[in-house]
């Protein structure tokens, strides 16, 4: 039987600003992302953008090297500006997230 | 310095309003300018009651106490631009806006350069106040390394809105007793942090400025930084419903302030 479990990250990029990633999975036979929330005091423009990165997040989150190669593309649209955070830290901040998530699965 | 621009200028003096109804305002303001009904403003303002805003990134449940902010009659309201969670108490902050068509050559397109350039005037009017302030990226005025201002933009419709505070005098017991911290058992910790790191005017000058005085500096400092004229007006009253109708429709629903 599938059970679901939460996961949390905060991060502060060092000199730039905190991301704070909530993720809810379901572990089973078959590991199921069910949300990924991204949050935090960064700028982006578009704003637009935050629902993008938590789309690719919990499409391909179970396949981070996916995950990261999409999210650089994103944020190199020419349209996007982000300060106070990259690529990198928003990968880390929900790797860290999904860890914690299957850490509190076997801690039941 | 002078072209031939104009720029309107709101002043806070006669009303202190609510968080819905200064960010109904802001936005109103952005929408006059930028279908060419209003001049470039600068616009100063204050909060009735007390509010907290939050980034629009920001998770409202995991920055705010909102049983805390109903308890103390604290507004809570989430803002259209980016950035952190602050503690606008109504009588130790003065806040401006400016508002700006992008194409109007009055800050410069690069989002760094243009909170710079809005920043300069602001610390070209503490100095008037005889106060040594320096912008420190991206988007912070500091004295001696703590933080007086927080400033944040967004850009839409071919426009840049900047909105910033200034810490007149602060209070961090009260603000802390509304905002949450990521960690609560190192709350007492993080709130000395803060006190370490944030300063106001009532700090550094001894005595709370008045809020007028306070804004006819920064209204100086804008005028000597900023091309274009400053010239005093009002709110239209097109902005004042338009701004009305945005704050019950978008600022005082819980589908805006709760959407993340």
């Amino acid at each position: 039987m599938a059970v679901k479990v939460q996961g949390a990250c905060d991060r502060k990029v060092p000199g730039g600003k905190l991301i704070r990633v909530r993720v809810e999975f379901e572990i089973g036979e078959q590991d199921k992302l069910i949300s990924v929330k991204v949050y935090g005091d960064f700028f982006m423009h578009p704003e637009s953008l935050i629902e993008d990165i938590e789309t690719v997040l919990l499409e391909n989150g179970l396949d981070i090297e996916r995950a990261r190669s999409k999210l650089d593309s994103l944020f190199k649209r020419p349209d996007v500006s982000v300060f106070g955070a990259g690529p990198e830290d928003f990968v880390a901040t929900f790797e860290t997230a999904v860890a914690d998530a299957r850490y509190r699965s076997i801690k039941g | 310095m002078s072209t031939g621009v104009e720029w309107r200028v709101l002043r806070h003096e006669r009303t202190k309003r609510s968080a819905a109804m200064n960010m109904g305002i802001d936005e109103a303001i952005l929408n006059s300018v930028s279908e060419g009904r209003s001049p470039p403003t600068l616009r100063f303002y204050m909060w009735a009651p007390t509010a907290v805003s939050i980034g629009y990134f920001q998770g409202l449940e995991l920055e705010v106490d909102l049983d805390e902010c109903r308890k103390r009659g604290v507004d809570v309201v989430r803002r259209i631009t980016g950035g952190g969670a602050v503690y606008h108490d109504t009588n130790l902050e003065l806040t401006y806006s400016v508002v700006v068509k992008e194409s109007s050559g009055l800050l410069p397109k690069d989002i760094l350069g243009s909170y710079k350039a809005v920043c300069a005037g602001i610390i070209k009017g503490m100095e008037r106040l005889g106060v040594k302030a320096e912008f420190r990226p991206l988007n912070d005025l500091v004295i001696n390394g703590r933080k007086i201002s927080g400033n944040a933009q967004t850009r839409r419709q071919g426009c840049i809105l900047q909105h910033g505070t200034i810490l007149m005098g602060v209070d961090v017991d009260s603000m802390f007793s509304v905002l949450k911290v990521p960690d609560e058992k190192l709350r007492g910790k993080m709130v000395e942090g803060v006190k370490a790191s944030v300063t106001s005017l009532k700090q550094v000058l001894g005595a709370l400025p008045d809020p007028t005085v306070l804004a006819d500096a920064v209204e100086g400092g804008m005028t000597s930084t900023l091309p274009g004229k400053f010239v005093h007006g009002a709110i239209s009253k097109e902005e004042e419903a338009d701004a009305g109708r945005i704050a019950r429709e978008r600022y005082l629903s819980q589908a805006w302030t709760g959407k993340r």
